[in-house]
C-alpha cells in the first residue's frame, strides 16, 4: 500500500490492516498519511478547485449560460428563429408594464401561489401530526401520501382532467349520486373554479413532500419536553402551541419557501390541464412566458417576462426567509 | 501490482466494446455489399400523427429501394413539433426535410433563410397551382411542397339523422332546425372540444368563408390596409351565430373542458350526432367505431338560394432545409412524393384530398359526400394562413373567454384588433 488514494472506507481499513501486519508497516502508514494531510493543508485552494471544478463547469454550461443569455435576450426583439437579433434596450420591460395580459397573469400567479402555499402546508401539517401518532397502518399511509410526488405532472394532469370532466368523469357522478349535484361543477371549464381545481391538483401532487419534512421535524422533538409538560399538567393544545409548533419552525421555513417558489414557477400541471384557459382564467406568468416565447414567436418578450418572474421570486423568497428565520428557536 | 488491477480492468472495459464493435463493423460492411460511396441518410422530421407511421414508413422503404437513400423519420405532436423545429432551426440543427405550417410560417421561415427554394424543380409542375398560394415566401417563390388538402365541415351520423327524420341542412335556419330536432330526440346535436385551443376556431373557420369572404374576398387585404376591423359587423355576425348554438343548448355540457379526443368519443359512441372539424376527424371516429354510417357536408352559413363556400386548405407540406448537406437527395425525396402512386398511398392513409393534379383518392364515403360539394363550389383557406403570427393565439383565447363569459363579443374582437395592430407594427 503505497498510494494514498483510497477508493472506499472498506479498502482503507483493509489497507490499514495490511500495512500494520507488514514489517515496518506502521512507519510507512504514518508516512503516507502525513503526506496527504500535509498536501491537503498546504494546497487547500487547489484541492477545493479540484473538487468543485467539474460541478462548476456543468452548472456554468447548463444553468449559468442559459440564464445569462435569457437576461440578454430580454433586451432584444429576437423571434426565436432569425439569425439576427435586434437590441432594443428596455422596450420589452416598458411593454410589460402596459400589458393587460401580464397583469391578469400576475394576479392569477398570486392567487395560485397563496392558495397553494396555505392549503398545502395546512394539509401536510395535519397529515404529519396524524401520522406522528404511530398507529398500525402509519407506514403504509405515509407511502400512499408520498406516491403522487413520484408521478409525472403530465400523468397527474391528464388523470385529474379525466376524473373531473363533467360528462366522462367520475367525480361529478359520485357527487350527483351522493345528492350533492349542486357541487357537480365544470371543474376545469368554469373560469371561476378552474384556477382552484388546478391548485387542488398541484397540492394533491406535492402534499406528501411537505408532509415528510414536517414528519421528520416532529419526530426530532425531544420526548422529555412533553414528559415535563405532562408533569406541569399542560393540555394537549398547550403542548402543541408551546412545544411542537415552535420546535418545528425550521420545517415551516423550508416548506413554505419550497411551496412558494414551486407554486410561482408551476407550469406543467396548468399547461396539461387547461393550457391557461378557459380564456385567461388560469394563465400564470410561467404559462404566459411560454406562450409568448414559443407560440407567438416572441422570444425576447418571453425572456423579459421570465426575468420579471425571477425577480419576483427572488424578492419574495428573501423577505420570507428573513421573517421566518427570526421566529425559529433552537433546542 | 494490487493497485494496478482496477486500472487494468477499467482499460479492458473501455477497450472491449471498441474491439467488439470494430469487429462487427468490419464484418457488416461487406455484407451490405457494393455501394462504394458512403450511403446517404436523410433526416425527416414532421408532425404526422402515429396513425400515419405505417404509410410513411412504407413510402420511405420504397424510396430507399429505388435510390438507396436511407430515411431517418421522426415525428412529434403538433404543438411540440412547432417548438422543437424552431429550436432545431435556430441552433443550426435542421433536419434535411421537414414540415412547415402553410401560410405565415412559410413566409417567416423562408425570410429567415431556413428553406430551400423549390421553384426551379420540374416536379412542381405536377402540383395544383392554387395549393401553392400558401407555401410561398414574401418574394413569391415556392418554398414548400403541399401534399394534401383538408376541408372543415360538418361530420354527421347518417343513422341518427334518419332516426330523427331530418335531412342535410342547406341554410343556416335549416341547420338550427336540424339541431333542435336532434336535441329533442335526446342526442347532443354537436360535439365541441373547446378545451383544445385549436378546436375553438373551427366553427368560425367554417362560417367565415360564406359569411365574409364570399361577399368580400379582399377582407384580409383591407385589414392590413387598416380600413377594416374584426370588431365590425362581419365578425360580430359570425360570433353571434357561434354563441347562439351554445345558448340554444346545441352543444353538450362542459365544452370548455372537453378535448378533441373526447369529441371523437362522443360521436363514435353515438351520443353526439355531429361535429364540426376537419376531414381528418373521420379516421379517428372510424377507429373508435368502424360501423358508423358517416357523412360530411359544408357548414351552411347561408340563406336559401345561396351556395356555401367551403373552408378548405393545404394541411401538410414538406420543405427542404437550405442548410442540408444532402440537398440533391432531399429534392429527390420531394419528387418521389409527387408521383401519383406514392401520394395516393399517403392520401389513403391520411384520408385527405390531393394537391397533385389528376390524383383523386376515394378514401372514405363521408369524404366523397363533401367532395361532391367541392366540385361545384369555392373554397377559402383556413383563416389564420393570411394573418400575422400571434393574431390567431389571441383569437383562440378570445373564443374561450367568450364561452366562459369572461369577455363580450365586442371586447374579444377588439383584443384581436389590438394584437393585429401591434403585430403589423413590429
Amino acid at each position: 500500500m503505497t498510494s494514498g488514494r483510497h477508493a472506499s472506507p472498506t479498502e482503507f481499513v483493509r489497507g490499514y490492516l495490511c500495512s500494520v501486519s507488514e514489517p515496518g508497516g506502521i512507519t510507512r502508514l504514518a508516512f503516507t498519511h502525513g503526506g496527504i494531510k500535509q498536501f491537503m493543508k498546504q494546497n487547500t485552494t487547489a484541492v477545493t478547485l479540484a473538487f468543485t471544478t467539474p460541478a462548476l463547469v456543468i452548472i456554468a454550461i447548463f444553468l449559468l449560460y442559459p440564464v445569462l443569455s435569457g437576461f440578454y435576450f430580454s433586451l432584444t426583439n429576437w423571434n426565436g428563429l432569425d439569425r439576427t437579433v435586434g437590441f432594443i434596450g428596455l422596450r420589452n420591460y416598458r411593454e410589460i408594464l402596459g400589458d393587460r395580459e401580464v397583469m391578469v397573469s400576475l394576479k392569477n400567479t398570486a392567487v395560485f401561489t397563496i392558495t397553494a402555499t396555505i392549503v398545502q402546508n395546512f394539509t401536510a401539517l395535519a397529515l404529519a401530526l396524524a401520522l406522528d401518532r404511530r398507529f398500525r397502518s402509519g407506514g403504509l399511509l405515509r407511502t400512499i401520501f408520498f406516491i403522487p410526488v413520484l408521478m409525472s405532472s403530465i400523468v397527474v394532469g391528464y388523470t385529474w382532467s379525466f376524473l373531473l370532466h363533467p360528462l366522462f368523469g367520475i367525480v361529478n357522478k359520485l357527487l350527483t349520486g351522493a345528492g350533492l349535484g349542486f357541487l357537480a361543477l365544470d371543474w376545469l371549464g368554469n373560469p371561476h373554479v378552474a384556477l382552484f381545481s388546478v391548485v387542488g391538483m398541484s397540492v394533491w401532487r406535492w402534499v406528501g413532500y411537505s408532509m415528510v419534512i414536517y414528519l421528520a421535524a416532529l419526530q426530532a422533538v425531544p420526548e422529555v419536553l412533553y414528559e415535563s409538560a405532562n408533569i406541569d399538567g399542560a393540555s394537549p393544545l398547550r403542548k402543541t402551541v408551546s412545544i411542537t409548533l415552535p420546535l418545528i419552525a425550521q420545517a415551516f421555513t423550508i416548506n413554505i419557501l419550497i411551496t412558494l417558489i414551486g407554486a410561482m414557477k408551476e407550469f406543467d400541471i396548468i399547461y396539461v390541464t387547461t393550457g391557461g384557459g378557459p380564456g385567461y382564467a388560469t394563465q400564470t406568468l410561467a404559462v404566459l412566458l411560454y406562450n409568448e416565447a414559443f407560440q407567438a414567436n416572441r422570444m425576447g418578450y418571453g425572456s423579459a417576462i421570465a426575468v420579471v418572474l425571477f425577480v419576483i421570486i427572488l424578492v419574495m423568497s428573501l423577505v420570507q426567509l428573513g421573517i421566518l428565520r427570526r421566529r425559529e428557536v433552537s433546542f | 501490482m494490487r493497485q494496478m488491477k482496477p486500472l487494468f480492468l477499467l482499460i479492458l472495459l473501455v477497450l472491449a466494446p471498441m474491439v467488439i464493435f470494430a469487429g462487427g463493423k468490419a464484418e457488416a460492411e461487406p455484407a451490405a455489399a457494393a455501394p462504394a460511396e458512403e450511403a446517404i441518410v436523410l433526416d425527416v422530421y414532421h408532425w404526422f400523427g402515429p396513425e400515419m407511421r405505417d404509410a410513411i414508413e412504407e413510402i420511405n422503404g420504397l424510396f430507399k429501394a429505388e435510390t438507396g437513400i436511407e430515411i431517418v423519420y421522426e415525428s412529434a405532436p403538433t404543438d411540440q413539433y412547432r417548438n422543437v423545429i424552431k429550436i432545431k432551426l435556430a441552433s443550426g440543427d435542421a433536419p434535411d426535410v421537414f414540415g412547415v405550417f402553410p401560410g405565415t410560417e412559410v413566409v417567416e421561415y423562408s425570410d429567415a433563410g431556413h428553406l430551400a427554394a423549390l421553384g426551379g424543380q420540374s416536379f412542381m409542375n405536377r402540383v395544383m397551382e392554387g395549393s401553392t398560394v400558401v407555401t410561398r415566401g414574401s418574394d413569391g417563390e415556392v418554398y414548400a411542397l403541399p401534399i394534401d388538402q383538408n376541408v372543415v365541415g360538418v361530420v354527421y351520423n347518417r343513422e341518427i339523422f334518419q332516426t330523427v327524420g331530418v335531412d342535410v341542412p342547406e341554410t343556416w335556419d335549416d341547420f338550427l332546425d336540424v339541431c333542435q330536432a336532434i336535441k329533442d330526440a335526446g342526442y347532443y346535436p354537436l360535439a365541441l372540444g373547446n378545451a383544445d385551443l385549436w378546436v375553438t376556431q373551427l366553427i368560425p373557420y367554417a362560417m367565415a368563408p360564406s359569411m365574409i369572404y364570399k361577399a368580400n374576398p379582399d377582407f384580409d387585404a383591407q385589414m392590413y390596409a387598416g380600413t377594416r376591423q374584426f370588431n365590425g359587423p362581419e365578425w360580430k355576425a359570425v360570433m353571434e351565430d357561434y354563441v347562439e348554438l351554445n345558448e340554444r343548448g346545441f352543444f353538450h355540457p362542459g365544452i370548455l373542458s372537453t378535448t378533441y379526443d373526447q369529441t371523437i368519443q362522443l360521436v363514435a359512441t353515438e351520443q353526439a350526432a355531429m361535429v364540426v372539424n376537419g376531414n381528418w376527424i373521420i379516421a379517428g371516429i372510424r377507429e373508435g367505431n368502424p360501423d358508423l354510417d358517416l357523412g360530411m357536408f359544408p357548414f351552411p352559413s347561408v340563406d336559401a338560394g345561396e351556395t356555401a363556400w367551403i373552408s378548405g386548405a393545404v394541411g401538410i407540406t414538406l420543405a427542404a432545409s437550405a442548410d442540408s448537406d444532402n440537398l440533391d437527395a432531399a429534392m429527390q425525396y420531394l419528387e418521389f412524393w409527387t408521383r401519383p402512386e406514392i401520394i395516393s398511398k399517403y392520401l389513403m392513409a391520411k384520408k385527405a384530398f390531393s394537391t397533385i393534379k389528376g390524383v383523386s383518392v376515394d378514401f372514405d364515403p363521408a369524404a366523397g359526400e363533401i367532395g361532391a360539394y367541392l366540385a361545384k363550389t369555392n373554397t377559402y383557406p383556413f383563416l389564420d394562413q393570411g394573418w400575422p403570427t400571434g393574431v390567431q393565439d389571441v383569437f383562440l383565447k378570445g373564443y374561450q373567454s367568450v364561452f366562459a363569459g369572461q369577455m363580450s363579443i365586442e371586447e374579444m374582437l377588439q383584443s384581436v384588433d389590438d394584437e393585429w395592430a401591434a403585430r403589423v407594427a413590429d
